[in-house]
């Protein structure tokens, strides 16, 4: 069969809180998914793959069986749970591209949920599931990390003090990120935090791991999101105008911060050069644009220093300069010369289900969606999702043309 | 952190760990790290060493990454290297509690694996990327030692 181009046809997500008490993963899942299938238009029954993250009641590492089932899914030739963390989106993305593209599926759906806030109630089985699952996942390493009592956002901590060290980048310029991402989230009735925040606001709340204050970090919050891939003949016969992907590239480089910091050198990897720059080239250059093509970017940011790494590595800046291309923010706010994080990222919006928003988020932009945060006739999009302390990357170029 | 404890506990036996009794995680012993930990435990940092490119690594490994050689012998290290990066930890994990802020770092060796650990007998005024450190030894139990460094030449 010949191939053809894969296209994003139906988004839909959950409501998105804190905590959300009356409704369990499975629900905010269900919610999710019905929310895409309504948005593209089509028949549940045509969905013939699945991908879904990891993580659910059952414990069961082969979820995909059961969620299948749940939703009659009785013949999916693409079937798979991933494991794949915050790169969940676009692992998803690209299996479900591929199996389009192929003729291998002509409709996959590909879907994450999250209750975070479980993580804090200790005893009960939900709290249970969530940390059975990041224990399982031997995420960190115990016996190599954990036993000298990092948190999770220690390890990124590590990165901005490297970049501050390499690079001369300043407090301020670090914190002008989740200040510019909370004017985002301003204009985004979904968002969960939308209060206005100053860099002075940033700096000034409460340290968690130097020189990272919680203003730098992500929201802990409960849902779900979802989208469905589907090749552009059966994507121009639905509801809504197809999303294209137009490019896409990802992969791993080691996960390790000892490895990072020293044993990708060879391939000029280090603890602030990150396979971002690999994952955005090779999207780029399957797209066939440039990052002066791209109108606005959404990507990781569970810790404000993601966005000042990867924006150089995607090519927007040289390695180096992030610092001074983020500036005060205002280059990188919704009405600025490149708009990122347009709903608002993880430390404004959502969090879980970790990046699917930056997917979705693109489509919305690109289908002319966005009501008050709207990029002027956006084209091209870049969304991308990350995972494991910068190690894992996804990017796709998206086009509404 | 006196509310966690049962979710921490659960943690900790997700990670196939135990703690200490003021609450600090256990190495859990991964499978052939046991040279490592005799090292560690005599007060003599030792690291794998690959026989066949002569590649040090860490953390302890079945096989070589740099040429896939499974012969290796554990060799003494000198336990001197530079800070790669820090940061101060003020909130804290379990069983950190009154060690806060403290100062979690990657640690290049002068061997040249990077070891994440923590830097001790060092102030915030103090620690900076590029410090010198020497490797310390915290006897965390009767039976478990683990390494951590300190500034070098650290006279305490």
């Amino acid at each position: 069969m010949a191939k053809q181009r894969a296209a994003i046809v139906g988004v839909g997500t959950s409501e998105f809180a804190r905590r959300i008490e009356n409704k369990t993963l499975l629900d905010l899942r269900l919610d999710a998914v019905t929310a895409a299938a309504e948005d593209a238009g089509l028949n549940p029954r045509e969905i013939d793959g699945l991908v879904i993250g990891e993580g659910s009641e059952s414990f069961s590492e082969r979820y995909h069986m059961e969620f299948s089932e749940i939703l009659g899914l009785y013949e999916t030739t693409l079937c798979i749970t991933g494991p794949m963390g915050g790169s969940m989106p676009g692992y998803g993305l690209e299996l479900a591209r591929w199996a389009v593209e192929s003729g291998r599926c002509r409709n996959v759906l590909v879907v994450q949920g999250r209750k975070e806030s479980d993580a804090h109630r200790p005893g009960t089985s939900a709290g249970r599931t969530y940390t059975a699952l990041h224990g399982s996942l031997n995420m960190h390493y115990p016996d190599y990390e954990l036993i000298y009592g990092p948190l999770m956002a220690s390890f990124y901590a590590l990165v901005a003090e490297r970049h501050m060290y390499e690079f001369g980048t300043t407090p301020e310029q670090l914190a002008a990120i989740p200040v510019a991402f909370r004017h985002n989230a301003g204009l985004n009735p979904d968002a969960i935090l939308r209060d206005p925040i100053t860099i002075d606001d940033v700096l000034g709340s409460d340290p968690i791991s130097t020189p990272l204050h919680k203003l730098h970090c992500c929201i802990i919050n409960d849902g779900a999101a979802a989208f469905i891939v589907s090749g552009e003949a059966q994507a121009r016969q639905l509801r809504k105008k197809p999303i294209f992907v137009a490019g896409s590239g990802g992969g791993q480089a080691g996960y390790f911060t000892g490895f990072l910091a020293r044993g990708g050198a060879s391939k000029g990897y280090s603890l602030v050069r990150t396979l971002a720059k690999r994952a955005a080239a090779d999207a780029f250059r399957e797209a066939g644009v440039t990052p002066a093509d791209v109108d606005l970017v959404n990507m990781s940011d569970s810790f404000a220093v993601k966005p000042l790494v990867f924006l150089e590595d995607y090519g927007f800046c040289e390695k180096g300069e992030g610092g001074s291309f983020i500036g005060d923010g205002s280059r990188i706010r919704v009405g600025g010369e490149l708009p990122v994080n347009t709903h608002g990222g993880a430390m404004s919006c959502n969090h879980a289900p970790t990046n699917f928003m930056n997917y979705i988020e693109a489509t919305r932009q690109l289908r002319g969606e966005a009501g008050e945060r709207q990029v002027k006739d956006a084209r091209v999009a870049v969304a991308a999702a990350a995972a494991g302390v910068l190690s894992t990357h996804y990017v796709s170029v998206l086009t509404n043309e | 952190m006196g509310s966690s404890v049962g979710e921490q506990d659960h943690y900790a036996s997700a990670l196939g760990s135990q703690r200490t009794p003021e609450g600090r995680l256990l190495p859990t012993g991964r499978p052939q790290s046991e040279g490592f930990w005799k090292s560690v435990r005599a007060h003599e940092l030792a690291l794998q060493r690959c026989s066949s490119c002569g590649a040090f690594r860490y953390y302890p490994a079945p096989i070589c990454p740099e040429c896939w050689s499974r012969d290796f012998a554990w060799e003494p290290v000198s336990g001197r290297g530079v800070v790669y990066s820090f940061t101060w930890v003020y909130r804290p994990a379990m069983g950190f509690e009154n060690d806060v802020p403290y100062a979690y770092a990657l640690v290049e060796l002068e061997e040249g694996p990077v070891l994440p650990t923590n830097v001790v007998n060092v102030g915030v005024e103090t620690l900076r990327i590029g410090l010198p450190v020497e490797v310390a030894y915290l006897d965390l139990t009767d039976e478990v030692t683990i390494p951590q460094f300190q500034p070098a030449m650290f006279d305490g």
